[in-house]
């Protein structure tokens, strides 16, 4: 029997492991970002996957702004990822993940989506 | 006012915000953030972004403090050795011939000043060659190490020790009472000198001609002085090993740089390790 929980919940994030191993988080709305937050969301998948590399697929569509300590945090635990799809709406959200990709340069593959269905596509298919 | 007016009024004070950021950040104040709304809206993003590359800059700066006060440390560091080299005999670490006549200058120069006398004591080693022909150049290179520790050991503070020649050490005993404390001086620097000395398996003896003249007198410059004491030392090398010989004017004559093409000096010379640092 697997012991490990299916879904997180914190006070800015709600993070779950779907059926198909794909870990998915979803970050509140207009949330500001600190290096705090990215440690809870890396311990979170952590206690989720048992630590084993995984597809995340991150809906910042609605998320606040995230700071630089954030950012290298996650680009320095990208060990627990296999590929980041982030789904984005607004201008804001967009313009985090353009900084994401293009400053913080993560090591796994990720890209930007407008929409869940093709950010899971996407995932699914580098998973096959 | 109507709506528009409002939504552009508010739309000024953001971008004017956000303005105001960028004008922190170009006079490095890293700490200033624009205003991020509830909306996310593309005004919202480019304060994000703007905010953004503050902390980039802000990063990259202090990686650049950092590597500058990191290279100004090196710089400073490499400059002291530098320096010491300059001044100083490689080997042994006692100040070279450059750093020994600027203090027998400047003590020179403050003779009118100064209540006491000084002295400068002459020291050539008796039978370093023969260290040098039969244990070789590194146990002749140990045995100048330990001579030069123990010259340093047996001298007061304030007093100046330094090689100057292969075997040649030269000393400024900058406070002498009278001719006979220089004499006493130099005794119980020969005596100190003669005790075996471990070099390897080996124990050798090394004893010191040594010379020494008191000033200042009538000498004018530091060459002069060292002249002196060096004609002192030629006059104890010749009277057998481990003397001290004071100079005398009468019995050594006028002091002076040693004419060209004098064989004693040259005879020695060739013997002599040349040791001074590049």
């Amino acid at each position: 029997m697997n012991n490990e929980p299916v879904e997180i919940t914190h006070p800015k994030f709600r993070m779950w492991l779907r059926p198909d191993g794909i870990v998915q988080l979803l970050w509140g709305p207009r949330v500001a970002m600190g290096l705090e937050d990215a440690i809870a969301a890396i311990d979170a998948m952590t206690e989720l996957t048992g630590g084993r590399r995984s597809s995340l697929l991150v809906d910042v569509h609605d998320a606040g702004p995230q700071d630089r300590a954030a950012r290298v945090e996650f680009v320095r635990r990208g060990d627990l990822v296999s590929a980041v799809a982030l789904i984005v709406g607004t201008p804001l959200s967009r313009m985090m993940g353009y900084f994401f990709l293009n400053v913080s340069q993560p090591m796994a593959p990720t890209r930007l989506f407008d929409d869940e269905v093709s950010a899971l596509a996407w995932l699914q298919e580098l998973a096959a | 006012m109507d709506r528009d007016d409002v939504g552009i009024r508010g739309l000024e004070r953001r971008l004017e915000d956000i303005a105001s950021t960028i004008q922190d950040f170009a006079a490095l104040r890293f700490r200033a953030r624009a205003q991020i709304g509830p909306d996310g809206d593309v005004v919202d993003a480019v304060s994000a972004g703007v905010n953004f590359l503050g902390e980039e800059l802000e990063a990259s700066f202090s990686e650049i403090e950092r590597r500058v006060a990191d290279r100004t440390a090196e710089l400073a560091t490499a400059t002291e050795e530098l320096s010491h080299r300059a001044f100083h005999d490689q080997l042994t670490g006692l100040p070279n011939r450059t750093l020994f006549w600027d203090r027998l200058s400047h003590r020179l120069s403050l003779a009118d000043r100064r209540q006491t006398r000084f002295a400068v004591l002459f020291l050539d080693l008796d039978n370093f060659k023969a260290v040098n022909d039969t244990l070789g150049h590194a146990a002749g290179d140990r045995l100048l190490v330990d001579v030069a520790w123990r010259i340093r050991a047996a001298l007061r503070a304030g007093d100046t020790a330094a090689r100057v020649g292969g075997d040649e050490f030269v000393v400024l005993l900058d406070e002498v009472a009278t001719s006979e404390t220089a004499l006493v001086i130099a005794h119980r620097l020969s005596e100190a000198l003669r005790a075996p000395y471990e070099i390897g398996a080996d124990r050798r003896i090394a004893m010191a001609s040594i010379g020494v003249v008191v000033g200042p007198e009538s000498f004018g410059a530091a060459d002069a002085v060292v002249a002196a004491a060096d004609a002192a030392m030629y006059d104890a090398k010749r009277r057998g090993r481990g003397r001290c010989v004071l100079y005398s004017k009468d019995r050594h004559g006028q002091a002076g740089p040693p004419p060209l093409g004098d064989d004693e000096r040259a005879g020695l010379g060739e013997n002599s390790h040349k040791a001074l640092p590049g």
